[in-house]
Protein backbone atom coordinates (compact mmCIF):
# COMPACT_ATOMS: atom_id res chain seq x y z
CA UNK A 1 0.00 0.00 0.00
CA UNK A 2 0.72 3.18 -0.51
CA UNK A 3 2.26 5.13 2.69
CA UNK A 4 1.32 8.23 1.10
CA UNK A 5 -1.97 8.10 0.47
CA UNK A 6 -4.60 8.96 2.60
CA UNK A 7 -6.15 5.93 4.23
CA UNK A 8 -8.50 7.05 6.29
CA UNK A 9 -11.93 8.83 5.30
CA UNK A 10 -11.12 12.48 4.86
CA UNK A 11 -12.78 15.79 5.28
CA UNK A 12 -13.75 18.18 2.98
CA UNK A 13 -13.91 21.86 3.14
CA UNK A 14 -17.37 23.08 0.24
CA UNK A 15 -17.17 26.13 -1.23
CA UNK A 16 -14.22 25.84 -2.77
CA UNK A 17 -14.29 27.38 -6.59
CA UNK A 18 -14.52 24.90 -9.27
CA UNK A 19 -12.83 26.29 -12.30
CA UNK A 20 -13.22 24.51 -15.44
CA UNK A 21 -15.01 26.28 -18.17
CA UNK A 22 -18.91 25.17 -19.30
CA UNK A 23 -19.42 23.56 -15.66
CA UNK A 24 -23.11 24.66 -14.22
CA UNK A 25 -23.59 27.65 -11.72
CA UNK A 26 -22.70 27.32 -8.38
CA UNK A 27 -25.58 26.80 -6.00
CA UNK A 28 -27.91 25.08 -9.14
CA UNK A 29 -26.81 21.67 -7.32
CA UNK A 30 -27.10 22.63 -3.80
CA UNK A 31 -30.87 24.02 -4.77
CA UNK A 32 -31.07 20.84 -6.17
CA UNK A 33 -30.12 18.58 -3.72
CA UNK A 34 -32.43 20.73 -1.25
CA UNK A 35 -35.47 20.14 -3.57
CA UNK A 36 -34.81 16.18 -3.87
CA UNK A 37 -34.50 16.45 0.18
CA UNK A 38 -37.80 17.77 -0.47
CA UNK A 39 -39.49 15.28 -1.89
CA UNK A 40 -39.04 16.27 -5.50
CA UNK A 41 -37.72 13.20 -6.90
CA UNK A 42 -37.08 15.08 -10.52
CA UNK A 43 -34.43 16.97 -9.00
CA UNK A 44 -32.16 14.42 -8.21
CA UNK A 45 -32.36 12.89 -11.79
CA UNK A 46 -31.43 16.06 -13.24
CA UNK A 47 -28.27 16.21 -10.46
CA UNK A 48 -27.70 12.23 -11.36
CA UNK A 49 -28.15 12.88 -15.09
CA UNK A 50 -25.00 16.50 -14.88
CA UNK A 51 -22.59 13.95 -12.26
CA UNK A 52 -22.86 10.42 -13.05
CA UNK A 53 -20.04 10.35 -16.15
CA UNK A 54 -17.33 12.53 -14.07
CA UNK A 55 -18.40 10.29 -11.04
CA UNK A 56 -18.12 7.08 -12.96
CA UNK A 57 -14.94 8.04 -14.39
CA UNK A 58 -13.58 8.57 -11.08
CA UNK A 59 -13.95 5.80 -9.72
CA UNK A 60 -13.53 3.55 -12.68
CA UNK A 61 -9.72 5.38 -12.53
CA UNK A 62 -8.97 4.17 -9.44
CA UNK A 63 -10.12 1.20 -9.09
CA UNK A 64 -9.77 0.12 -13.24
CA UNK A 65 -12.08 -2.37 -13.35
CA UNK A 66 -15.60 -1.55 -14.96
CA UNK A 67 -17.17 -4.43 -12.74
CA UNK A 68 -16.26 -2.67 -9.34
CA UNK A 69 -16.91 0.89 -10.73
CA UNK A 70 -20.14 -0.16 -11.22
CA UNK A 71 -20.69 -1.59 -8.24
CA UNK A 72 -19.05 1.22 -5.90
CA UNK A 73 -21.03 3.49 -8.39
CA UNK A 74 -24.45 2.77 -7.55
CA UNK A 75 -23.35 2.56 -3.77
CA UNK A 76 -22.13 5.78 -4.00
CA UNK A 77 -25.23 6.90 -5.42
CA UNK A 78 -27.22 4.93 -2.70
CA UNK A 79 -25.31 6.67 -0.37
CA UNK A 80 -26.10 10.29 -1.58
CA UNK A 81 -29.86 8.92 -1.27
CA UNK A 82 -29.68 8.13 2.10
CA UNK A 83 -27.85 10.85 3.54
CA UNK A 84 -30.20 13.63 1.47
CA UNK A 85 -31.78 14.50 4.94
CA UNK A 86 -28.30 14.92 6.40
CA UNK A 87 -27.17 17.34 3.55
CA UNK A 88 -26.86 21.06 4.21
CA UNK A 89 -27.41 23.59 1.48
CA UNK A 90 -24.33 25.31 2.51
CA UNK A 91 -22.19 22.12 1.22
CA UNK A 92 -21.29 21.90 -2.03
CA UNK A 93 -22.68 19.07 -3.51
CA UNK A 94 -20.05 18.10 -5.95
CA UNK A 95 -17.68 18.30 -2.88
CA UNK A 96 -19.94 16.20 -0.89
CA UNK A 97 -20.50 13.64 -3.76
CA UNK A 98 -16.46 12.93 -4.66
CA UNK A 99 -15.74 13.21 -0.63
CA UNK A 100 -18.50 10.01 -0.45
CA UNK A 101 -17.18 8.11 -3.73
CA UNK A 102 -13.49 8.48 -2.11
CA UNK A 103 -14.63 7.04 0.92
CA UNK A 104 -16.24 4.14 -0.93
CA UNK A 105 -13.16 3.36 -2.33
CA UNK A 106 -10.78 3.80 0.47
CA UNK A 107 -13.49 1.75 2.35
CA UNK A 108 -13.74 -0.83 -0.57
CA UNK A 109 -10.25 -1.94 -0.59
CA UNK A 110 -9.84 -1.44 3.19
CA UNK A 111 -11.96 -4.71 3.34
CA UNK A 112 -10.04 -5.99 0.36
CA UNK A 113 -7.13 -6.29 2.92
CA UNK A 114 -4.18 -3.83 3.55
CA UNK A 115 -1.04 -4.55 1.45
CA UNK A 116 -2.17 -3.09 -1.82
CA UNK A 117 -2.11 0.08 -2.99
CA UNK A 118 -5.49 1.62 -1.99
CA UNK A 119 -5.86 3.27 -5.80
CA UNK A 120 -4.03 1.09 -7.75
CA UNK A 121 -4.98 -0.48 -10.83
CA UNK A 122 -6.02 -4.00 -10.64
CA UNK A 123 -5.48 -6.45 -13.31
CA UNK A 124 -6.57 -6.15 -16.73
CA UNK A 125 -10.12 -5.10 -17.43
CA UNK A 126 -11.30 -6.63 -21.29
CA UNK A 127 -13.67 -3.88 -21.50
CA UNK A 128 -11.20 -1.17 -21.38
CA UNK A 129 -8.72 -3.25 -24.69
CA UNK A 130 -9.01 -0.96 -27.35
CA UNK A 131 -10.06 -1.89 -30.98
CA UNK A 132 -7.37 -3.41 -32.45
CA UNK A 133 -5.45 -0.55 -34.53
CA UNK A 134 -5.08 -2.23 -38.08
CA UNK A 135 -8.82 -2.17 -38.17
CA UNK A 136 -8.92 1.90 -38.86
CA UNK A 137 -8.29 4.58 -40.76
CA UNK A 138 -4.76 5.99 -40.38
CA UNK A 139 -5.80 9.47 -38.71
CA UNK A 140 -8.12 7.12 -36.41
CA UNK A 141 -5.31 5.05 -35.76
CA UNK A 142 -3.10 8.06 -34.63
CA UNK A 143 -5.79 9.53 -32.76
CA UNK A 144 -6.54 6.47 -30.69
CA UNK A 145 -2.86 5.81 -30.10
CA UNK A 146 -2.72 9.30 -28.42
CA UNK A 147 -5.47 8.28 -26.08
CA UNK A 148 -4.58 4.93 -25.86
CA UNK A 149 -1.18 5.93 -24.33
CA UNK A 150 -2.37 9.25 -22.30
CA UNK A 151 -5.10 6.66 -20.80
CA UNK A 152 -2.52 4.13 -20.27
CA UNK A 153 -0.05 6.98 -18.23
CA UNK A 154 -2.68 8.17 -16.23
CA UNK A 155 -3.10 4.77 -15.16
CA UNK A 156 0.39 4.22 -14.38
CA UNK A 157 0.64 7.62 -12.10
CA UNK A 158 0.87 7.27 -8.57
CA UNK A 159 -2.65 7.28 -7.03
CA UNK A 160 -2.53 10.46 -5.32
CA UNK A 161 -1.22 12.02 -8.84
CA UNK A 162 -3.49 10.00 -10.97
CA UNK A 163 -6.25 11.09 -8.18
CA UNK A 164 -5.81 14.92 -8.28
CA UNK A 165 -5.33 15.09 -11.99
CA UNK A 166 -8.78 12.77 -12.39
CA UNK A 167 -10.58 14.76 -9.87
CA UNK A 168 -8.99 17.89 -11.80
CA UNK A 169 -10.41 17.07 -14.71
CA UNK A 170 -13.70 15.07 -14.22
CA UNK A 171 -14.70 16.84 -10.71
CA UNK A 172 -13.88 20.15 -12.62
CA UNK A 173 -12.23 20.63 -9.22
CA UNK A 174 -9.33 23.29 -8.22
CA UNK A 175 -6.48 23.19 -6.44
CA UNK A 176 -8.18 23.56 -3.25
CA UNK A 177 -11.14 21.36 -4.37
CA UNK A 178 -8.84 18.72 -4.78
CA UNK A 179 -7.05 19.47 -1.06
CA UNK A 180 -10.59 18.96 0.26
CA UNK A 181 -11.93 15.87 -1.28
CA UNK A 182 -8.54 14.19 -0.67
CA UNK A 183 -8.05 15.83 3.08
CA UNK A 184 -4.60 17.01 2.42
CA UNK A 185 -2.78 20.71 2.25
CA UNK A 186 -3.36 23.29 -0.69
CA UNK A 187 0.39 22.99 -1.59
CA UNK A 188 0.14 19.28 -1.55
CA UNK A 189 -2.71 18.80 -3.71
CA UNK A 190 -1.05 21.61 -6.13
CA UNK A 191 2.41 19.63 -6.23
CA UNK A 192 0.62 16.21 -6.77
CA UNK A 193 -1.41 17.96 -9.75
CA UNK A 194 1.88 19.76 -11.24
CA UNK A 195 3.72 16.41 -10.82
CA UNK A 196 0.91 14.68 -12.84
CA UNK A 197 0.81 16.81 -15.41
CA UNK A 198 4.47 17.16 -16.16
CA UNK A 199 4.84 13.07 -15.88
CA UNK A 200 1.91 12.88 -18.66
CA UNK A 201 3.84 15.63 -20.59
CA UNK A 202 7.07 13.52 -20.20
CA UNK A 203 5.10 10.29 -21.44
CA UNK A 204 3.34 12.24 -24.53
CA UNK A 205 6.33 14.35 -25.65
CA UNK A 206 6.09 12.89 -28.69
CA UNK A 207 2.73 13.75 -29.16
CA UNK A 208 3.17 17.23 -28.33
CA UNK B 1 4.27 29.50 -21.89
CA UNK B 2 5.02 26.19 -23.81
CA UNK B 3 4.59 24.32 -20.56
CA UNK B 4 1.17 25.64 -20.23
CA UNK B 5 0.00 24.94 -23.93
CA UNK B 6 0.55 21.33 -23.60
CA UNK B 7 -0.77 21.23 -20.34
CA UNK B 8 -3.90 22.12 -22.04
CA UNK B 9 -3.07 19.97 -24.89
CA UNK B 10 -3.27 16.86 -22.37
CA UNK B 11 -6.16 18.20 -20.96
CA UNK B 12 -8.07 18.43 -24.24
CA UNK B 13 -6.76 15.38 -25.53
CA UNK B 14 -7.87 13.65 -21.55
CA UNK B 15 -12.04 15.27 -22.53
CA UNK B 16 -11.65 13.46 -26.11
CA UNK B 17 -10.48 10.03 -24.36
CA UNK B 18 -12.66 9.85 -21.17
CA UNK B 19 -16.05 8.63 -22.74
CA UNK B 20 -16.73 5.67 -20.42
CA UNK B 21 -19.92 6.43 -18.79
CA UNK B 22 -22.13 4.04 -16.28
CA UNK B 23 -24.31 1.23 -18.09
CA UNK B 24 -28.01 2.01 -18.86
CA UNK B 25 -29.46 -0.50 -16.17
CA UNK B 26 -26.94 1.21 -13.40
CA UNK B 27 -28.97 4.32 -14.10
CA UNK B 28 -32.51 2.85 -14.19
CA UNK B 29 -31.94 1.15 -10.76
CA UNK B 30 -30.37 4.71 -9.55
CA UNK B 31 -33.21 6.99 -10.64
CA UNK B 32 -35.61 4.15 -9.20
CA UNK B 33 -34.19 4.01 -6.05
CA UNK B 34 -34.36 7.91 -5.75
CA UNK B 35 -37.93 7.76 -6.64
CA UNK B 36 -38.65 5.14 -4.16
CA UNK B 37 -36.49 6.87 -1.02
CA UNK B 38 -39.05 10.16 -1.26
CA UNK B 39 -42.04 8.12 -2.48
CA UNK B 40 -41.88 6.20 0.35
CA UNK B 41 -42.55 9.00 2.77
CA UNK B 42 -44.53 11.37 4.06
CA UNK B 43 -44.05 14.70 1.64
CA UNK B 44 -42.87 17.08 3.95
CA UNK B 45 -45.01 19.54 2.64
CA UNK B 46 -48.19 17.34 3.32
CA UNK B 47 -46.54 17.01 7.19
CA UNK B 48 -46.48 20.96 7.48
CA UNK B 49 -49.67 21.17 6.69
CA UNK B 50 -50.96 18.70 9.11
CA UNK B 51 -48.92 20.42 11.38
CA UNK B 52 -50.18 23.65 10.83
CA UNK B 53 -53.86 22.05 11.16
CA UNK B 54 -52.95 20.56 14.55
CA UNK B 55 -51.78 24.40 15.93
CA UNK B 56 -55.25 25.83 14.67
CA UNK B 57 -57.49 23.32 15.77
CA UNK B 58 -60.45 25.44 14.52
CA UNK B 59 -59.34 24.89 10.80
CA UNK B 60 -59.05 21.73 11.13
CA UNK B 61 -62.43 21.24 12.84
CA UNK B 62 -64.14 23.19 9.66
CA UNK B 63 -62.00 20.92 6.89
CA UNK B 64 -63.23 17.84 8.75
CA UNK B 65 -66.67 19.16 8.99
CA UNK B 66 -66.28 19.62 5.31
CA UNK B 67 -64.52 16.57 4.79
CA UNK B 68 -66.52 14.24 6.93
CA UNK B 69 -70.07 15.80 6.71
CA UNK B 70 -69.87 17.40 3.90
CA UNK B 71 -74.23 18.40 3.61
CA UNK B 72 -76.05 17.72 7.32
CA UNK B 73 -79.12 17.34 5.35
CA UNK B 74 -80.91 15.23 7.85
CA UNK B 75 -81.57 16.48 11.33
CA UNK B 76 -80.17 13.54 12.86
CA UNK B 77 -76.57 14.75 11.53
CA UNK B 78 -77.01 18.40 12.39
CA UNK B 79 -77.11 16.92 16.29
CA UNK B 80 -74.39 15.29 16.46
CA UNK B 81 -72.47 17.48 13.89
CA UNK B 82 -70.66 18.76 16.52
CA UNK B 83 -69.53 16.72 18.79
CA UNK B 84 -68.12 14.17 15.95
CA UNK B 85 -66.42 17.01 14.49
CA UNK B 86 -64.83 17.44 18.02
CA UNK B 87 -64.33 13.55 18.07
CA UNK B 88 -62.99 13.54 14.90
CA UNK B 89 -60.09 16.62 15.42
CA UNK B 90 -59.13 15.03 18.59
CA UNK B 91 -58.77 11.31 17.04
CA UNK B 92 -56.74 13.16 14.49
CA UNK B 93 -54.42 15.01 16.54
CA UNK B 94 -53.67 12.12 18.37
CA UNK B 95 -53.02 10.16 15.63
CA UNK B 96 -50.83 13.18 13.97
CA UNK B 97 -48.51 13.34 16.46
CA UNK B 98 -46.76 10.51 15.57
CA UNK B 99 -46.19 11.36 12.05
CA UNK B 100 -44.72 14.47 12.81
CA UNK B 101 -42.85 13.32 15.28
CA UNK B 102 -41.57 11.10 12.58
CA UNK B 103 -40.58 14.01 10.15
CA UNK B 104 -36.84 13.94 9.68
CA UNK B 105 -35.07 16.18 11.23
CA UNK B 106 -32.53 17.53 9.35
CA UNK B 107 -29.67 18.90 11.89
CA UNK B 108 -28.54 17.35 15.48
CA UNK B 109 -30.99 18.66 17.63
CA UNK B 110 -28.68 19.96 20.89
CA UNK B 111 -32.00 20.12 22.90
CA UNK B 112 -33.36 16.63 22.38
CA UNK B 113 -30.30 15.42 22.90
CA UNK B 114 -28.28 16.32 25.78
CA UNK B 115 -29.78 14.24 28.67
CA UNK B 116 -26.70 12.11 29.26
CA UNK B 117 -28.57 8.90 30.94
CA UNK B 118 -25.08 6.82 31.62
CA UNK B 119 -21.71 7.61 32.81
CA UNK B 120 -19.88 8.91 29.77
CA UNK B 121 -16.36 9.94 29.82
CA UNK B 122 -16.55 13.07 28.49
CA UNK B 123 -12.84 13.71 28.54
CA UNK B 124 -12.06 10.31 26.81
CA UNK B 125 -9.80 11.24 23.75
CA UNK B 126 -11.15 11.93 20.58
CA UNK B 127 -8.48 11.48 18.00
CA UNK B 128 -10.33 9.05 16.33
CA UNK B 129 -13.11 11.80 15.42
CA UNK B 130 -11.03 13.96 14.20
CA UNK B 131 -9.81 11.52 11.57
CA UNK B 132 -12.45 9.73 10.49
CA UNK B 133 -14.64 12.84 9.40
CA UNK B 134 -16.02 12.22 6.25
CA UNK B 135 -18.26 15.09 5.68
CA UNK B 136 -17.53 18.87 4.65
CA UNK B 137 -15.84 20.48 7.47
CA UNK B 138 -16.35 24.01 6.83
CA UNK B 139 -19.64 25.71 5.41
CA UNK B 140 -20.11 28.98 3.43
CA UNK B 141 -23.59 30.33 3.42
CA UNK B 142 -23.87 30.51 -0.03
CA UNK B 143 -27.77 29.29 -1.63
CA UNK B 144 -30.57 31.25 -1.92
CA UNK B 145 -32.39 28.89 0.06
CA UNK B 146 -30.41 28.89 2.87
CA UNK B 147 -30.07 32.66 2.84
CA UNK B 148 -34.22 32.13 3.04
CA UNK B 149 -34.12 30.11 5.61
CA UNK B 150 -31.93 31.35 7.89
CA UNK B 151 -32.94 31.78 11.19
CA UNK B 152 -31.81 32.27 14.62
CA UNK B 153 -32.57 28.25 15.69
CA UNK B 154 -31.82 27.55 12.27
CA UNK B 155 -28.45 28.38 12.13
CA UNK B 156 -27.64 26.71 16.10
CA UNK B 157 -28.36 23.36 14.87
CA UNK B 158 -26.80 23.76 12.04
CA UNK B 159 -24.03 24.98 13.78
CA UNK B 160 -23.77 22.21 15.92
CA UNK B 161 -24.35 19.70 13.48
CA UNK B 162 -21.39 21.20 11.87
CA UNK B 163 -19.15 20.72 14.73
CA UNK B 164 -20.19 17.22 14.60
CA UNK B 165 -19.65 16.58 11.56
CA UNK B 166 -16.05 18.22 11.29
CA UNK B 167 -15.32 16.40 13.89
CA UNK B 168 -14.60 19.61 16.42
CA UNK B 169 -17.47 18.83 18.86
CA UNK B 170 -16.37 16.30 21.33
CA UNK B 171 -20.04 14.30 21.17
CA UNK B 172 -18.49 10.63 22.92
CA UNK B 173 -20.05 12.20 26.21
CA UNK B 174 -23.64 12.55 24.46
CA UNK B 175 -24.71 8.95 23.35
CA UNK B 176 -27.57 9.92 20.89
CA UNK B 177 -25.26 12.55 19.47
CA UNK B 178 -22.56 10.12 18.88
CA UNK B 179 -24.93 7.62 17.45
CA UNK B 180 -25.93 9.96 14.39
CA UNK B 181 -22.65 10.79 13.85
CA UNK B 182 -21.85 7.45 13.46
CA UNK B 183 -25.05 6.97 11.23
CA UNK B 184 -23.47 9.54 8.87
CA UNK B 185 -20.58 8.43 8.59
CA UNK B 186 -22.34 4.93 7.33
CA UNK B 187 -24.10 7.48 5.09
CA UNK B 188 -21.12 9.06 3.48
CA UNK B 189 -19.76 5.67 2.60
CA UNK B 190 -17.41 5.56 5.34
CA UNK B 191 -18.12 2.38 6.69
CA UNK B 192 -15.04 1.04 8.01
CA UNK B 193 -14.70 4.42 10.16
CA UNK B 194 -18.75 3.98 10.98
CA UNK B 195 -17.27 0.76 12.63
CA UNK B 196 -14.26 2.27 14.68
CA UNK B 197 -16.36 4.41 15.87
CA UNK B 198 -19.00 2.22 16.66
CA UNK B 199 -17.16 -0.45 18.81
CA UNK B 200 -15.73 2.44 20.95
CA UNK B 201 -19.52 3.51 21.32
CA UNK B 202 -20.21 0.07 22.34
CA UNK B 203 -17.37 0.05 24.67
CA UNK B 204 -18.65 2.58 26.60
CA UNK B 205 -21.92 2.16 26.38
CA UNK B 206 -22.78 -1.47 25.81
CA UNK B 207 -26.76 -1.72 26.53
CA UNK B 208 -27.08 1.42 25.16
CA UNK B 209 -29.75 0.34 22.43
CA UNK B 210 -28.84 1.40 18.59
CA UNK B 211 -31.09 2.34 15.90
CA UNK B 212 -31.51 -0.40 13.48
CA UNK B 213 -29.33 0.84 10.80
CA UNK B 214 -26.32 0.53 13.03
CA UNK B 215 -27.67 -2.32 14.94
CA UNK B 216 -27.30 -4.40 11.70
CA UNK B 217 -24.04 -2.99 11.03
CA UNK B 218 -22.98 -4.20 14.12
CA UNK B 219 -24.31 -7.55 13.65
CA UNK B 220 -23.18 -7.96 10.18
CA UNK B 221 -19.34 -6.69 11.28
CA UNK B 222 -19.17 -9.05 14.33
Amino acid sequence: MNPTLQEQPVCMQPGSAYALPGMEQEGDDEDLMMRYREGDAAAFEVLYKRHKNPLYRYVLRQCGQHAVADELFQDIWTRVIQARKRYQASASFKTFLFCIARNRLVDHYRRQGAGRDVFALEGNDESAIPARASDQPEHLVHARQQTEQLLALIQSLPAEQREAFVLHQEAGLAVAGIAEVTGVGHETAKSRLRYALKRLREGLREWL
Amino acid sequence: MVMKQDDDRIKELYRQSATEQPPAHLDDAILAASRKAVSAKCPRALSRLLRSLTLYPRALSRLLRSLTLPRPAAPFFGRWQLPVSLAAVLIVAVLLVPLLQEEPHDVGTPGSSTVMPYNADVSAPSAIMHQEVAVPKKYKARTRLETQAASEEAEQKQGLLLKEMAGDADVTGVPDQWLERIELLVDTGAETAAFAELQEFKRRYPVYPLPPGLEALWKKDR
